[in-house]
């Protein structure tokens, strides 16, 4: 009986894998790497962040067009109740030196509940909580050096932004499921993601290491 | 419309995320690939970093693998490979073949041949060919790559990828005619 193009496959898959036979698995092996090596690989993974933002940037001549189209065309859909679906999404175009965001099919007309960060970073003190309209509410926290954090919860069905990128490291990336644009600088760390059906905004006046935002953004729960 | 805009951002963001997963996934593993020929922790580490740097390029490449039992032969390779160069122990010797081999053999003819031999003798005659043959053979014909991602896989010249292709087909031509199998076709 012939051998099937699967069949053949497999031979050449097990003549391959053979020479690696000896090698135990991940789990079975007992080695922690240097603190230079991890080093490396924290440096390779945010340059490979790095180089997909470049990579977006090369199509931003057809993105741009595409996204004005797109964005009057979600601007329809987002005055008629009917039309909106249920997937949110945030699409980001990288122009010159420029970054500029759209969250889309936002579900929530107003504030139901009112969400806060049960964590923030060390330092920071409540200042004050504002609501400023049915549709936005806003936290504020002080640094004792004067720095400002900056929590912002908003109803709304579309969002856009824009961040100079000239300096400035702007990447989208997901934290415990959840899609969120991240925008470091010297002067200012910001988040934007969508929580809930309401669009959450974080911005600090300072630099700070994306392992600190996400714990503020998975650390969300809803207000006393 | 929407996935035209957002494919370049997704493709990259899954590649990426794929990446960042690459890298804690089977690095131990690739440590040890890399230290039974360098026989040194600190060599066997840079060797694994060289990997990931070859694998980070070729993302896109490497994005198009599917199951995970070849993702992880994949990795293995790139670190034995890199291993090999930082040991300029690159032993790889192209075989002996006929003078004449300036007819390619098509795909077609590769996947006929094989289907007229036997499970066990086809494992057989892969596990003898030279290894330089064999992994040509598997990036083409298992992972799906063309003869230019190849190339990149095994940061080689596209015009070594196509002659290691050639030769590997046309060896294992060679010993399944001289053993007496013959073309039966295949599905």
């Amino acid at each position: 009986m012939a051998l099937t193009k699967s069949q053949i496959r497999q031979a050449l898959r097990e003549a391959c894998g053979a020479q690696f036979a000896g090698i135990p698995s991940e789990e079975a092996i007992d080695y922690t790497f240097s603190p230079a090596f991890c080093q490396r690989m924290d440096d390779l993974i945010r340059e490979q962040k790095r180089g997909s933002l470049r990579l977006l940037s090369r199509t931003r001549r057809r993105v741009l067009v595409v996204a004005a189209i797109l964005i009057a065309a979600l601007l329809l859909v987002a005055c008629t109740p009917p039309l909106r679906e249920a997937v949110v999404g945030i699409v980001v175009e990288f122009l010159d030196g420029n970054a500029s965001h759209t969250i889309t099919n936002l579900p929530r007309d107003a504030i139901e509940t009112v969400y806060h960060p049960g964590v923030v970073p060390e330092g920071f003190v409540p200042e004050s909580r504002e609501q400023t309209s049915p549709y936005c509410i806003e936290w504020t926290y002080r640094h004792t050096d004067g720095h400002k954090l900056t929590f912002r919860q908003s109803a709304a069905q579309v969002a856009f932004g824009s961040t100079d990128t000239d300096g400035a490291d702007v990447f989208l990336t997901t934290v415990n499921g959840t899609e969120v644009l991240f925008g470091f600088s010297e002067g200012i760390s910001l988040a934007r993601w969508v929580h809930d059906g309401y669009l959450m905004n974080i911005w600090v006046s300072t630099a700070m290491e994306p392992e600190i935002m996400e714990q503020m953004i998975l650390s969300l729960q809803p207000a006393e | 419309m929407i996935p035209m805009l957002c494919a370049d951002l997704i493709d990259d963001k899954k590649n990426l995320l794929r990446f960042e997963e690459l890298c804690t996934a089977h690095r131990k593993e690739m440590l040890m690939v890399a230290y039974q020929i360098l026989q040194d922790y600190h060599d066997a580490e840079d060797a694994v970093q060289d990997a990931l740097i070859g694998i980070a390029r070729n993302m896109s490449t490497v994005g198009k693998i599917t199951r995970p039992a070849d993702v992880r032969l994949y990795v293995l390779r790139a670190a034995r490979n890199a291993a090999l160069n930082r040991a300029a122990a690159l032993n790889r010797r192209e075989a002996e073949l006929p003078p004449d081999d300036a007819c390619p053999m098509s795909d077609a003819d590769f996947w006929s041949v094989c289907s007229g031999s036997d499970y066990q003798r086809l494992l057989e005659l892969f596990a003898a060919m030279p290894e330089v043959y064999r992994e040509a053979l598997y990036d083409h014909f298992v992972l799906g790559f063309t003869t230019r991602e190849v190339a990149a896989a095994l940061d080689i010249k596209v015009s070594t990828a196509k002659q290691r292709l050639v030769r590997g087909k046309k060896l294992l031509l060679q010993k399944l005619e001289e053993e007496g199998y013959t073309n039966h076709g295949t599905d």
